[in-house]
């Protein structure tokens, strides 16, 4: 029983983690048709000044998070202004090109941090990231449960946002009918400049949350990219609570199944709950 | 307006993509060093050897001259293993220019080329290829990790170069190649024997009885497992769990938890750095408190305790180097360490390099010829003490078993073992909660 509990609770945080990571991706794929490789990138870099917050000036990452928020989010409508707007109006199926630009910028970005920062791997280590805290049969290190936190509030966040705001239903708008939402007066170009903007904002958040657990380097973005195609291809596109829910899902496979099938079979399992979704559900989990 | 942006974002890739070109491909040559002076391809004090190398010889006025012998040698520079890469490259780099300031190799000027295979064993096997047969290069080196030299040494092979490197473990150096040294090697197989030799000098009853095992799926990860599964067997510990797991690790917590549920007194996690320090936080999370921990590669690259202080403490791993190693010859090490890193204690990968590039050196240096085939022939015959002490190479290019001990002791990887290069006692059982 300890054990059920003790994948459940380390299941739930290693999800919220592939989740944070996964909606901001989900939100631009579904406003834009952007497809960002970039996304995960942009999350390295959010750890990467995470951490010289706290080396540098020591100040705790999860603090810094209210200067990276607002920088990340004007970073996103600058990228939006700047590349994908030109690049929507060039071609007819944005998906495939942008994967293409985003691609190419991620590696740019890339070299770009090894050269600001070093290939040298990073561990955010803070007080509480070293602790240990009991819940109930379970334990759960400082890291762990400070980075679920975070993703909690960012996802709630986003969710509240799309729900209840004007903006957050321009967006959902967008993303169902593009010409319709431009038909009913909704400003198109704002909205996707902020949609990408928020993108980038959860990205930077995630980035810090994710460097509470693990350690990242440049080239991390790699293996980040992998969780958060699986996560927003699961929960499906444009859909926030989808994502939160498959998020759960992979790191819930993971744990879970690691009690009664040899660890090295869990992504076997993962995947095959990925494939048996999407024979069932093609669009994802959520269906919009 | 749109059209430039559009040139603006092209010239940025463009820009950067040049960048990566011109990084990809680092010469040091001769024309860099203008302070010739001392004779041979070894330090000075080195362990005499009486074997014709000129590693005792003192310092000559007359510098090396006549064309370059060029050296090539492929190495990941960018990418995933970069981070230790760059310091085999600084120590080739480091002993070239060391040469070069002395009497060079032969009393010929050294030229050294090293590309960047971006951390793919595919362009490391390209470039090596490139190298050879399209640079002209005289002699090469190693690549790295074990894959790409693993990979390289079927390339050295076919073209009749002698390779030295750390190879590809035991599997690579099994396939009959005759120009191939692992010099030392990075032997996935002994990783551990340094612990086990420790455990026999314990009393019986202090040793662990059961250990929990966790391996990263891929071929070092199961180098590394070959060799425990042997050495716990001689040992007599039960190996109660034993689990692999694909890379990335989401979570080190599942298996952690098997770990200590199973109640296991050793645990192994036969990781490299983002997945070792996954387990290791798992293990203080979890308050698993076994008698000792072994690590696979994690604990000997810098980053374990810079990033992970006092919580990477008391892991045991293996080694082929330390900078702590007692030989004369690693004073030189050192002294290159505080001009290129301003620290006294060089790092390993540093020194893999340097040790690399000096065997090849006396090789040269005792046949008196780059002819590979006479350099294979010397090599093979001769003990060839170097950085990480004095070895005899086998047919297979390969030394007696050996692994050195270490284990992290407040921050710091300390040599551990065997007794004779030992610098401090191990610490055994870990002290939880002192």
């Amino acid at each position: 029983m300890t054990g059920l509990v003790q994948a459940l609770t380390t299941g739930v945080l290693v999800g919220l983690a592939y989740a944070v990571l996964g909606v901001g991706f989900s939100l631009t794929w579904g406003a834009t048709g952007v497809i960002n490789a970039a996304h995960t990138m942009v999350a390295v870099i959010g750890a990467y000044l995470g951490y010289h917050a706290l080396a540098w000036w020591g100040i705790d990452p999860v603090l810094a998070l209210v200067g990276i928020v607002p920088l990340f989010f004007l970073f996103g409508w600058g990228f939006f202004e700047a590349l994908v707007r030109p690049l929507k109006q060039k071609v007819r199926v944005v998906g495939l090109a942008s994967v293409v630009l985003t691609l190419g910028i991620a590696l740019v970005l890339e070299s770009f941090t090894t050269l600001v920062f070093s290939a040298n791997p990073r561990l955010v280590r803070t007080e509480y990231t070293s602790m240990s805290f009991v819940l109930g049969p379970a334990r759960v290190s400082g890291g762990a449960l400070v980075a679920g936190v975070i993703s909690l509030v960012v996802i709630g966040l986003l969710y509240w946002f799309r729900q209840s705001t004007y903006l957050g239903r321009a967006l959902r708008a967008l993303e169902q009918e593009p010409e319709g939402a431009a038909l009913t007066g909704i400003d198109v170009r704002r909205a996707s400049g902020i949609a990408m903007g928020m993108a980038f904002a959860t990205a930077g958040a995630a980035g810090v949350a994710l460097s509470l657990i693990y350690t990242f380097s440049p080239t991390t973005f790699v293996s980040w990219l992998v969780f958060t195609f699986l996560v927003v291809i699961l929960g499906g596109v444009g859909t926030v609570v989808g994502v939160t829910v498959a998020g759960l899902i992979a790191g819930l496979v993971v744990t879970v199944s690691s009690l009664v099938i040899p660890f090295a079979w869990a992504n076997l399992v993962l995947f095959g709950v990925l494939i048996l979704v999407l024979l069932v559900r093609p669009t994802g989990l959520a269906r919009r | 307006m749109k059209r430039f942006k559009a040139t603006v974002v092209a010239v940025a890739l463009v820009l950067a993509a040049c960048g990566l070109a011109e990084e990809g491909t680092t010469t040091t040559t001769s024309a860099e060093v203008d302070t010739p002076t001392t004779a041979g391809a070894t330090p000075p004090e080195t362990t005499d050897t009486s074997t014709g190398d000129t590693a005792s010889t003192e310092p000559e006025a007359e510098g090396p001259s006549g064309d370059p012998i060029v050296i090539g040698a492929a190495l990941p520079l960018t990418g995933e293993f970069a981070d230790t890469g760059v310091f085999v490259r600084d120590g080739y780099q480091a002993m070239v220019e060391y040469w070069n300031e002395n009497q060079g190799l032969l009393g010929r000027p050294v030229e050294l080329i090293i590309e960047d295979d971006a951390s793919d064993p595919g362009q490391a096997v390209s470039l090596l290829e490139k190298l050879i047969t399209v640079d002209g290069v005289d002699l090469v080196l190693g690549g790295y990790p074990g894959s790409s030299a693993a990979a390289q040494m079927a390339v050295a092979e076919q073209h009749g170069m002698v390779y030295v490197s750390m190879g590809g473990h035991m599997a690579s150096f099994e396939q009959g190649f005759q120009y191939s040294f692992g010099a030392p090697p990075l032997m996935g197989q002994w990783w551990y024997r340094g612990f086990f030799d420790f455990l026999e000098t314990l009393p019986e009853d202090a040793r662990p009885t059961s250990a929990a095992m966790m391996t990263a799926n891929n071929p070092v990860g199961a180098a590394v497992r070959e060799g425990t599964l042997s050495d716990l067997e001689a040992a007599g510990i039960e190996l109660v769990m034993d689990e692999l797991y694909d890379l990335p690790l989401a979570s080190a917590e599942p298996l952690v938890s098997q770990a200590m549920n199973s109640g296991a007194d050793l645990f192994i996690a036969n990781s490299f750095f983002p997945d070792g320090v996954l387990t290791i936080r798992a293990v203080h999370a979890l308050g698993y408190q076994p008698k000792a921990i072994l690590e696979g590669i994690g604990t000997l690259i810098p980053s374990w305790e810079e990033e992970l202080g006092d919580e990477g403490d008391y892991v045991f791993s293996g080694t082929a180097m330390h900078p702590d190693l007692p030989f004369t010859e690693v004073e030189l090490l050192r002294e290159m360490s505080n001009e290129l890193y301003g620290t006294t204690a060089p790092p390993i990968y540093f020194m893999f390099g340097a040790t690399w590039a000096d065997t090849l050196a006396q090789g040269v240096e005792g046949a008196g010829d780059i002819d590979q085939d006479a350099i294979v022939g010397w090599l093979k015959s001769n003990e060839v003490c170097s950085f990480g002490g004095c070895l005899t190479y086998d047919e297979r290019g390969l030394p007696e078993p050996y692994s050195y001990l270490v284990q992290v002791q407040d921050g710091v990887p300390q040599l551990v073992g065997p007794g004779d290069v030992t610098v401090v006692d191990p610490i055994y059982p870990i002290p939880w909660g002192e």
